[in-house]
């Protein structure tokens, strides 16, 4: 049987492996629905075959999660240079902050930066290049609350604390541009003792 | 090692369970908490 002739089956999207073995995709769908409760997510990735056998890439639009600080324990900043994928519309940048002590004056804390940039090189490329500086709100952060920031075309700007969900502290701003890099920054102030600040981790989000 | 923390209004009240250790205060303007650690437990798979 040809591959345009199983590809037309009513009820059947059908995904063809390398080996010419057949995924039926509605089949798996019941299959993984009957022992679930809720929506499913599914994600696909691989190619089309066309009626004339031909295969066309297709390219998962999804999410990617890079992990910008692994958790630990921070009484300074610190920053990273991140590439942006040349897919992504929007990027979420969030501190996942587990405990923090020391002692704060007003105005002092923790936030998030994230410069949005072009990807230009020398000394003031980050000048030059500069679509976006975005800094969320200055937090003195509190045990298992987040802080971050969201630039997407789709958001209305904001600037929120959502205590009702897991006091997440938040700044969105709309893009109609995303650079290709960005410097996400994490810039702490306080007064620490030893052993103390914020045990926090740091996440992108690429959406 | 990862920690789990617990906040109480002072170092005077010691929170329920085992294994938690004084951290240190979190001090600002508008409170003044103590905070607690213990490791954490794995993850559940």
């Amino acid at each position: 049987m040809t591959r345009g002739a199983k590809y037309y089956t009513p009820r059947a999207i059908r995904l063809y492996k390398d080996d010419d073995t057949v995924i039926n995709v509605a089949d798996k769908i019941d299959q993984m629905s009957s022992r679930l409760d809720g929506d499913l997510t599914v994600q696909l990735s691989g190619s089309i075959v066309t009626q004339d056998g031909e295969s066309l890439k297709v390219q998962e639009m999804g999410r990617e999660v890079v992990t910008i600080l692994p958790r630990t324990l921070r009484s300074t900043g610190t920053y990273l240079d991140v590439d942006i994928p040349r897919w992504a519309k929007g990027m979420q940048v969030i501190a996942c902050i587990y405990g923090a002590t020391g002692t704060f004056a007003s105005g002092e804390g923790i936030n998030v930066r994230v410069r949005n940039s072009l990807p230009l090189s020398g000394s003031n490329a980050l000048t030059l290049g500069l679509l976006q500086d975005v800094k969320s709100d200055k937090y003195t952060g509190g045990t298992n609350t987040n802080t971050g920031c969201i630039i997407h075309p789709d958001v209305k700007s904001v600037s929120s604390t959502f205590s009702s969900v897991r006091n997440f502290n938040i700044k969105a701003v709309e893009s109609l541009l995303l650079g290709r890099k960005s410097r996400v920054e994490v810039e702490i102030n306080g007064t620490f003792s030893a052993g103390q600040g914020f045990d926090l981790e740091i996440y992108a989000v690429f959406m | 090692m990862n920690y789990e923390y617990i906040e109480t209004e002072s170092q005077e009240v010691v929170p329920e369970g085992d294994g938690w250790e004084f951290w240190g205060m979190r001090i600002t303007p508008e409170e003044s908490v103590a905070v607690w650690r213990r490791i954490a437990a794995d993850p559940v798979e």
